[in-house]
């Protein structure tokens, strides 16, 4: 690890301004869960560190908004998100999956917002906010801007920040009746507290003995970005599930995706696991099967 | 005297300090003026250096130091402990020569005022390589056309070795089946939490070394490093403080234990270096990688008549414990069984990756997995059940000692001195409820859920030699100082050794201090390794604690005006039998024996020898060979490839329990060590010989989630060679792991017609064999 400057902002827009002020020589430091290592391997080499743990409190709240909504602090921890009451009540799957990231350590330090800039391909959460349609606020110098979650990320550890913005919250919209999910967190013989080998995010209205209304498939870890599976949105949309039709939908989604070789799981096995997995948490969702067992 | 403290269930002592992060390691440690020393690694698993340019390195802001092989000299070869007459060795080099044979190996070092300073003039290192090309696959080293790993020598076969005993042709002539099977068994390590640290100072007044080294063997680091440093052993002292775990990967010595030395005597300052986890994955030693052909020949009722067992082992780039893995595997084959005619025969070879060196279990699982595999082929060839297959095979209790017809890594003849391995395998069955898991498994199979059961048996060589000693003293305080050159890395040495020694002297357990660890302790030491420390050292403690008890007697029949043979030590005591009020604590007598009563000047009593110490050496004359048992329990997801383990039960025969707690704590970390052979670590080298595996994202080692309870029971035939009675426990837990999950996971998979001839087994590779089996079974019904 390299010498830095070591910057304590209190406010988003003296954040911004630093940020602006240094370019690509400033970096912000959340929970330091991946910057701290990418310090250490010399991956990144800031002039300047932006801790962001002096920023006023609501950057690491959870509120309720207009119409069955939620507003996540981006400073929210993983541990904060699994066990806030209203997003338990709101969203369960947000806070099972926020449950399932790394360790007690992890989740205790680690942030939402932090792990959404950091765009690991097979990060949890996002898979799961882009299923209910969630957003991001992002402030700069001259002002905020909204941008659903789909379109943050733009390529592997990359997402659509410009230098000088900070991602300041997650906004999740309420729904006239709530879309039932769920996120497998597959990590085959890993840890139980590594990254997901691959991440299935699904959440769908309707499809409880009646036709699948509506329907979101996100994919992690298949793909530089999270990944929507939208042949196999489309294949399920409107129809009634049958263990046939569910199959073909866990192939549709693994045909599109586009994995790598790692050395605990090939391309074929993520794609295979893709399939296996979506048909098992539709299958869960929709009656049809037990879901998937882990 | 009757045993208080032996076989006790004492909890360590050590613990309190080692939890609460009191514990002193190697990168808590500073000394005044103390710089920081970084290695710059080869990038390339074959390739010469044409060039290395340190100039800029050199100008680099902070840095005292930056050298390459031509700066060293003269300096190394590095030392080879562990000759064999069979073994061709290259000499490796604290930096490389010229070339470099791995990805990771040692090209040249810094030092700076900070460890940043250091790793920033790393980058600044021009190196100029010719990349060639690499020989990372043991069998393609074989091949005519294969790349050398080492030029000078002239073949990629570092030692070729053959052994037979009995008949085996005409077993093989005389058998009603003969079954033959390939068998992989790939790499893997040891990752202790601590990884490698070394600090050296040098005291030029003294003309003294104090080496601070995270090693399992102070002792053989003095040992190889005097003659490098052209030093007297007597001018350096290596302590190992507090070590955070070893399994094999800190008993090496590797170019760094001479390179930090070096650079302080050079530098004339303390010299740093700490290993970081990307350099521990890539260049401590690895184990286990060998690929076996077998034969085995059988009678019809299940009895085996004959092994014959081909393999190439990978050894890596170099030898720094010769050839003693292989030579470990081929000759515990044979294992708990019987086998009249055995024969082996073992090519070692060279490939471009990271030397090759015992990681706990040593070549034994390997021959465990080989073996039990066969006997399981056996058992479902001829239709019968596994168990019984081994019960029809074990050596009887009663044949012991049992000669097994083989000479053994130390030359002699390989011969068991005591064991009840059916006992061991009926108990393993019944932790497991084998009956009721048949069951359960007959009626899951219904519901297409995939459960197995699986057992594996093994046998061990502990207790190695050449020695272990101890030096018991009674301090003039009446404290007792335990020193011996068996250092621990998180075994419990401490508490261990401290229970011996407090029954053999008759003291209280508190009265103890142990200290381990540091070559100014006790003059000569061996090391901690090959699960030897109960067996050598605690023998050593016995017979030393005993002298100083009779020395203790009779420096107390003349402080009491006794006859020595009245009296007894007792709770730090030395008092008249039967008048326990007529007695002088230890420290009284200490004094005695220091000569300050009556005082100098004066003639020393009579029959009172100077100084309450004594030292002693256990040599042993050969190994004591523990055993255990294994049963899992596992059931498998055919769909995603997961295997779960249910069950697992763990029979441990270990002569006479020290402290059963201790052996517990060791045979669950074993296994936790074997159910990652067995499904998770690998590391993994891509054609041009980088190591893929270089972070535990991507090495995999099981966590206390994916470790199941361990059931526990143990079996005690005492071992004769030693009077405590004792054989090795370090290593037992590991060593039949592989095999046992793998027998459990065939048998799960045993619709699908699966065989498990490889370990690691990753859910992916299961689930290739899984798929080909339907495929199999499609094709069948078409």
């Amino acid at each position: 690890m390299r010498p830095f400057e070591y910057a304590e902002p209190v406010s988003v827009g003296e954040v911004c301004e630093i940020l602006g002020r240094h370019g690509e020589d400033a970096r912000v430091i959340a929970g330091g869960n991946s910057l701290v290592y990418f310090l250490k391997r010399r991956i990144v080499s800031p002039r300047v560190l932006v801790t962001l743990q002096s920023l006023p409190a609501a950057l690491g709240t959870a509120d309720p908004m207009p119409g069955g909504g939620l507003r996540l602090g981006a400073l929210m921890t993983h541990g904060a998100v699994a066990t806030h009451p209203l997003v338990r009540e709101r969203c369960p799957q947000l806070a099972t999956t926020a449950a399932n990231i790394g360790s007690v350590r992890v989740r205790n330090s680690g942030t939402i917002g932090g792990s959404l800039c950091y765009a690991h391909p097979a990060i949890d959460t996002a898979p799961v906010l882009i299923t209910l349609g969630a957003e991001v606020v992002i402030a700069a110098r001259g002002g905020t801007r909204t941008l659903p979650v789909e379109q943050f990320f733009s390529d592997a550890f990359k997402s659509v920040l410009a230098p000088d913005e900070l991602l300041t919250e997650i906004r999740l919209p309420g729904h006239g009746r709530p879309l039932r999910g769920s996120y497998i967190k597959f990590v085959g013989q890993k840890a139980k507290s590594s990254m997901a080998i691959v991440g299935i995010a699904v959440a769908i209205r309707g499809g409880d003995g009646a036709p699948v209304e509506e329907v979101h498939i996100v994919l992690g870890g298949v793909s530089p970005t999270p990944l929507r599976a939208r042949r196999a949105e489309d294949l399920l949309r409107g129809k009634r599930a049958t263990p046939e039709l569910l199959r073909q939908v866990g192939a549709a989604a693994a045909a599109g995706t586009a994995p790598w070789d790692d050395p605990w799981a090939s391309a074929g096995y993520k794609r295979d696991m893709v399939e296996v997995l979506s048909r098992q948490a539709l299958e869960g969702l929709t009656g049809l099967g037990p879901g998937y067992q882990g | 005297m009757a045993a208080r403290f032996v076989g006790a269930r004492i909890k360590r002592r050590e613990d309190r300090r080692l939890i609460t992060g009191e514990g002193a390691y190697v990168a808590d440690l500073a000394r005044p003026g103390m710089v920081h020393a970084a290695i710059l690694r080869s990038p390339y698993a074959r390739a010469r250096i044409r060039a290395v340019d340190l100039t800029a390195a050199r100008q680099s802001p902070g840095v005292l130091l930056a050298l390459a092989f031509e700066d060293l000299q003269p300096a190394g070869p590095l030392p080879l402990p562990v000759p064999h007459p069979a073994l061709k060795a290259a000499q490796e080099f604290p930096l490389a020569p010229g070339m470099v044979h791995y990805v990771g190996e040692p090209v040249a070092v810094v030092v700076a005022e900070e460890r940043y300073a250091a790793e920033d003039a790393l980058d600044l290192i021009r190196v100029e390589y010719e990349p060639l090309p690499p020989v990372v696959d043991p069998e393609r080293a074989l091949a005519a056309d294969a790349p050398l790993v080492h030029e000078e020598l002239g073949t990629n076969v570092a030692a070729h070795l053959e052994q037979e005993t009995g008949d085996v042709e005409r077993a093989f002539r005389e058998a009603d089946h003969v079954f033959r099977e390939r068998f992989r068994v790939l790499r893997g390590s040891g990752q202790s939490i601590e990884a490698r640290a070394v600090l050296a100072a040098y005291d030029p007044l003294l003309q003294a070394l104090t080496v601070w080294s995270s090693t399992q063997t102070p002792h053989l680091i003095r040992r190889g490093l005097a003659p490098l440093l052209n030093l007297t052993e007597a001018q350096i002292r290596i302590i190992a403080p507090d070590v955070g775990g070893g399994f094999g990967s800190k008993g090496v010595f590797y170019p760094e234990e001479f390179l930090v030395p070096f650079l302080a005597i050079r530098l004339g300052r303390p010299v740093k270096w700490v290993e970081d986890r990307r350099e521990h994955l890539q260049t401590a030693i690895q184990e286990r990688g060998q690929v076996h052909e077998v034969e085995v020949a059988v009678r019809r009722d299940g009895r085996i008549l004959a092994v014959r067992d081909r393999f190439v082992a990978d050894q890596g780039a170099y030898t720094p414990w010769g050839i003693v893995v292989p030579v470990l595997t081929a000759t515990m084959v044979p294992g708990p069984y019987k086998i009249p005619n055995y024969r082996f025969e073992v090519t070692v070879v060279y490939t471009n990756t990271v030397p090759s060196a015992p990681v706990r279990g040593a070549g034994r699982p390997q021959a465990v997995f080989v073996m039990e595999r066969m006997v399981d082929r056996v058992a479902r060839e001829l239709g019968l059940d596994p168990a019984e297959v081994r019960f029809r095979n074990f050596i009887p209790p009663h044949e012991f000692p049992y000669v097994v017809g083989l000479r053994s890594r130390d030359g002699r003849l390989q011969t068991y001195d005591s064991g009840n391995y059916p006992e061991g395998l009926t108990r393993a069955l019944r932790l497991i409820g084998y009956e009721e898991v048949r069951k359960e498994q007959e009626r899951l199979r219904a519901e297409a859920r995939y459960l197995g059961v699986g057992m594996a048996c093994c046998v061990e060589a502990t207790g190695l030699g050449p020695h272990e000693g101890a030096t018991v003293r009674v301090d003039p305080s009446g404290r007792v100082y335990l020193y011996t050159g068996a250092s621990p890395q998180g075994q419990g040495h401490e508490t261990m050794l401290a229970q011996v020694c407090a029954d053999a002297l008759g003291v209280e357990l508190e009265e103890i201090t142990v200290v381990t660890g540091d070559t100014a302790g006790i003059p000569q030491g061996t090391g901690t390794f090959a699960s030897r420390i109960a067996t050598v050292a605690a023998n050593a403690v016995t017979a030393a604690a005993t002298e100083v008890r009779a020395r203790a007697l009779r420096a107390g029949a003349y402080l009491l005006e006794a006859r020595v043979e009245d009296l007894d030590l007792i709770s730090g005591r030395v008092q008249v039998r039967g008048v326990p009020e007529k007695g002088v604590p230890l420290g009284q007598v200490a004094r005695v024996a220091a000569g300050a009563v009556p005082g100098p000047g004066s003639p020393m009593p009579e029959g009172v020898e100077t100084s309450l110490e004594a030292t002693s050496y256990f040599t042993p004359a050969q190994a004591a060979y523990a055993s255990g048992t294994h049963a899992a329990v596992v059931e498998v997801d055919v769909e995603t490839g997961m295997v779960k383990v249910l069950k697992y039960g763990a029979i441990h025969d270990c002569g006479r329990m020290i402290n059963p707690m201790i052996v517990e704590g060791q045979v669950c970390g074993g296994v936790a060590h074997g159910i990652g052979n067995a499904l998770l670590e690998e590391p993994v080298y891509d054609g041009s010989g980088q190591l893929l595996t270089s972070t535990f994202m991507d090495y995999l080692l099981p966590s206390a989630a994916e470790v199941p309870e361990i059931l526990l029971d143990h079996v005690e035939t005492l071992s004769p060679l030693n009077p405590l009675g004792v054989k090795g426990a370090g290593e037992g837990g590991t060593i039949p792991a592989p095999a046992a999950i793998a027998a459990a996971v065939e048998d799960a998979l045993a619709p699908f017609g699966v065989r498990i001839t490889e370990v690691p087994l990753s859910p992916e590779r299961l689930r290739r064999l899984i798929s080909r089996g339907e495929r199999a079974q499609d094709g069948g019904r078409g």
